[in-house]
């Protein structure tokens, strides 16, 4: 044999023998991830969902082990369906009216994601009517089933900053100068430059054009001043308000459920231009290894215990009717149960129309 | 060819193989993926030249950059400054406790350099440890706002992760001058000052170069320090791409930036390296 | 070796004054390097649900919590593993790769190049080649797969740099002389090169480990679901509330030392009372 030629043979049997070896001390139980594959299912959603109380409802359920992978925001989830090299998940979830585009793509055959299989599914016929635009489907097949809604609004400090303070209705607690220096910003485009298009009084912030948001952006850029530090996930949100750097920031509902059980005085605002809510739905990506478990996942999350379970558990609102029975005045308004039946200004995320300059925009937010 | 020379071949021949594999391929596909098409939705390999287009119109890449460059320049003058008496120090320490003295400088660097660069969170935050001293001394009435979350910050916590990779080259440089020379130097009546000005300095040079380009290079790649503590000012280029890759999905546009920095990097060391070889930096000269 | 410290111990009133600055400011740079990680010591045992002062009161549970962890001695199996393997390759690959270079060879200028490239790719941008790299190579992430490459190959120049020298004086005609007589590579190089080089191995061995054990932003991008050590702190940071991540970081210097310790000692054991120019 010529040289290249036994060095490419060589090249080949040790790219085999590494995926090979791998295989084999993976069963051995070296590093983690041992389990069998049919007893496993692993998932990408907001880790909050299956936090540790909501976590062994759905394991208890499905009789299967919960890999949870770690979020990092709906954009990266949508990302991994059409980066190369596999989704390499069993189950993904994200922000409906973000990944939906993506997730059906442009027409019929299109999908990212493989069709449910209703009949694994008795759950489905549950969900709520609030909801019902969460499932999407193609030619008669489900592709996405809603999971849950979650809320943004401002997570701030009562100690700092008093529940009867007028900033406190309205996102100019997140933007306006009152407070300068004890801001904390999300690191996303998406959100942030909705929420102050929203603020602006922009009445479809997502349909804004180059110019309107060069203006939001000009805007966002004038209070960047008022910022003490962005922060990229939620936990690191949430231990920069517990730590006191900040005392205002844009929240997201599982970082105010998790403050508040740890016994940090904070709570969420209900702006009045709305808060932004988001539908999140689950999806099985084509590459799925636990076909089966990635749907007794999805109709575990759609089963009574768990939707009963959910606001406590993390702060995000069920899909189900049976999620909206039996909830005390007290839930109702601390979890927001009226963004289900109206009584709550909420406006949805929705897709922009054109996310590039979104994402443009923020850059430029960032880096000026 | 002669036996020696294939010996030679032979012996170069696994590690060449695995960098060609391994570094070489990798570092071709992404320049070749810098002209690649990228949008929210996917990565495709038509050709464009957009993503060079968009960073050399949109002003806010190579503000970064000139940060970036600036902001590590900086770090490698400080960590210099500061490194260097301290590899002089170990250095002259006698043979009995200079290997205690060198573990000592060794000991915090075995610590995780997500570790080293957190820590100044607790350090320098409102309810940190300067503030806390400074409060209950009494210098102030409350916390410093501005220890933390600016491009000092960045700064300082570059420095202080990196140090090792300063100190340790100068001080081997030190450690292996020949003792005639210093000797030769005194009998000619020269005091120590003048010794170490004209005999010691210059040949630490090698082991100054090799720490600066180590730290420079480092320090061009940040992404865990300005993102934990810079704040909203100090942020740098490795911020700038991580993103492409994990927020925004434009692999492309990743691509040409990654290429853009290292192509910038060596631009800057190949100048710098005008003045020296940079072979002989990186064989200890 | 010794020429400063001789020419140090002169009883000179202006070398005296030189020496008491120079220890003085020693005393500060230890300081400046020591403080930030006896602080993390403290807060280690602060039992608070934030990760700062003040000290509330004194416990014990963050570090049981650590031991009872899966995740995290996971970590450390996988970073101490890794960390073996890569520094035992790396340097092997080294060790050929620098006692070929004392010959004459065609293109060796382009070959330095090509061995100090992964030092030269700034940190973001070596992690990203590979997500590029593995990813359209359909290779399955992991930590055998794709993390170990990624490791051999972070610590490979560096490993070859540290050799080098070494490497550089060593004088061919003895193992030239043994292969005629008979004797087969493997003899000559276990009989005549390692004992001169052993040492330097050693030393790099070491040096390759700590760089290994400690390197995140690559292994970040090259990953699959199992996590070592940086990383796993990383996403401590990033995913949780995690009041006990001081101490987390406590063990993993803890760890990290020990073994380093103990390939220091093995370097002293070998015949040198002062590593003074090991790394």
């Amino acid at each position: 044999m010529s040289e290249d030629a036994r060095t490419k043979s060589f090249m080949m049997d040790r790219r085999r023998l590494l995926q090979g070896a791998a295989s084999m001390t993976a069963t051995l139980g070296f590093g983690g991830a041992s389990k069998a594959q049919t007893s496993e299912v692993t998932l990408l959603m907001i880790n909050a969902m299956v936090g540790p109380t909501l976590k062994p409802i759905v394991e208890d359920e499905t009789h299967l082990k919960i890999a949870d992978g770690p979020y990092v925001s709906s954009t990266d989830v949508v990302s991994r369906l059409t980066a190369p090299g596999g989704a390499r998940y069993d189950l993904m979830n994200s922000s409906f009216a973000f990944s939906a585009p993506v997730v059906m793509g442009a027409k019929a055959g299109q999908e990212r994601v493989q069709a449910v299989d209703e009949s694994l599914l008795p759950n489905l016929k549950h969900i709520n009517a609030s909801s019902k635009f969460g499932i999407a489907e193609r030619d008669g097949k489900i592709y996405m089933v809603p999971s849950s809604w979650g809320i943004d609004s401002i997570l701030y400090n009562r100690a700092v900053v008093p529940d009867d303070d007028p900033y406190t209705q309205s996102w100019s607690l997140l933007f306006e100068d009152k407070y300068a220096g004890r801001i904390g910003w999300w690191d996303v485009a998406h959100q942030m430059l909705m929420a102050a298009g929203l603020y602006l009084g922009h009445a479809k912030p997502e349909q804004m054009d180059r110019e309107q948001l060069g203006e939001v952006a000009k805007f966002l850029i004038a209070k960047k001043k008022n910022v003490r530090t962005f922060y990229s996930t939620f936990a690191q949100g949430s231990n920069l308000l517990s730590n006191g750097e900040i005392d205002v920031c844009y929240g997201v509902a599982p970082m105010r459920n998790e403050l508040q059980k740890r016994g940090f005085n904070v709570t969420g605002s209900w702006p009045k231009e709305g808060v932004l809510s988001l539908l999140n739905t689950s999806y099985i990506p084509k590459d799925c290894k636990n076909v089966a478990g990635a749907h007794a996942v999805i109709n575990a999350m759609l089963g009574e215990r768990y939707s009963r379970a959910l606001s406590d558990g993390c702060g995000y609102l069920p899909v189900t009717e049976s999620g909206m029975t039996d909830v005390t005045p007290e839930r109702h308004k601390k979890f927001g149960y009226g963004i289900l039946d109206g009584t709550v200004k909420h406006y949805p995320l929705a897709f922009p129309t054109n996310m590039n300059m979104w994402i443009e925009a923020w850059s430029r937010v960032k880096t000026a | 060819m002669t036996r020696t020379k294939l010996r030679g071949l032979l012996l170069v021949l696994p590690a060449t193989l695995w960098l060609l594999v391994f570094s070489v391929a990798p570092v071709a596909l992404l320049v070749a993926m810098s002209f690649w098409t990228s949008s929210i939705f996917g990565t495709t390999a038509d050709f464009t030249l957009d993503n060079y287009k968009v960073i050399l119109d949109d002003p806010i890449y190579f503000k970064v950059l000139f940060q970036t460059l600036r902001i590590a320049a900086t770090v490698t003058v400080v960590s210099l400054i500061v490194s260097y008496p301290m590899a002089f120090f170990l250095a002259t320490r006698s043979n009995r406790t200079k290997a205690l003295f060198l573990v000592l400088v060794f000991l915090p660097f075995w610590s995780s350099y997500v570790v080293r660069t957190f820590v100044w969170l607790p350090m320098l935050g409102r309810t940190g440890l300067v503030n806390t001293v400074l409060i209950n001394v009494g210098l102030i009435n409350s916390p410093l706002d501005w220890l933390i979350y600016n491009e000092g910050t960045t700064h300082i916590g570059l420095v202080y992760v990196y140090t090792l990779f300063m100190t340790l080259p100068i001080y081997l440089s030190l450690d292996k001058l020949d003792p005639s020379l210093i000797e030769a130097s005194a009998d000619l009546g020269a005091g120590p000052w003048r010794t170490f000005r004209r005999v010691v300095l210059p040949l630490s040079v090698p082991g100054i170069l090799s720490g600066c380009v180590m730290v420079f290079l480092l320090a061009c790649g940040a992404y865990v320090t300005p993102q934990l503590l810079g704040g909203t000012s100090g942020i740098m280029f490795g911020n700038v791409i991580a993103p492409q890759y994990t927020v925004t999905n434009n692999w492309a546009l990743g691509s040409a930036l990654s290429v853009v920095l290292v192509l910038v990097v060596l631009l800057c060391l190949i100048v710098f390296g005008r003045k020296v070889r940079l072979n002989d930096v990186f064989t200890g000269g | 070796m010794a020429a400063l410290s001789s020419s140090f111990s002169d009883t000179n009133k202006t070398f005296s004054l030189g020496r008491t600055a120079l220890v003085i400011y020693a005393g500060l740079f230890y300081a400046f390097l020591y403080v930030p990680i006896l602080l993390l010591v403290y807060l280690s045992f602060n039992d608070s649900q934030t990760i700062g002062l003040p000290f509330k009161q004194f416990t014990l549970r963050w570090y049981s919590q650590i031991f009872n962890s899966q995740d995290m001695l996971a970590a450390i199996a996988n970073s101490v593993v890794l960390g073996i393997l890569s520094a035992v390759i790396a340097t092997a690959l080294a060790v050929l790769l620098a006692l070929g270079f004392r010959y004459d060879l065609p293109m060796k200028g382009l070959l330095m190049k090509i061995v100090l490239m992964p030092i030269l790719i700034p940190g973001v941008v070596g992690g990203v080649i590979y997500l590029i790299f593995f990813g359209y190579g359909e290779v399955q992430f992991g930590l055998w797969t794709t993390v170990l490459p990624v490791h051999i190959t972070w610590v490979l120049p560096f490993a070859f740099l540290t050799l080098l020298p070494r490497m550089h004086g060593l004088d061919r005609t003895l193992e030239e002389a043994a292969a005629d007589l008979g004797a087969r590579p493997m003899t000559v190089f276990r009989r005549i090169l390692f004992p001169i080089i052993k040492p330097g191995v050693i030393a790099t061995m070491m040096f390759s480990f700590t760089l290994s054990f400690d390197e995140f932003i690559r292994t970040l991008f090259a990953m699959g679901s199992q996590r070592t050590v940086p990383v796993h702190l990383w996403s401590l940071l990033s995913n949780q509330m995690a009041p006990f991540l001081p101490a987390v970081g406590v063990v993993i210097m803890i760890i990290s030392m020990s073994v380093s310790l103990i390939g220091f000692a093995l370097t002293a054991r070998s015949g040198r009372s002062v590593p003074v120019d090991d790394h």
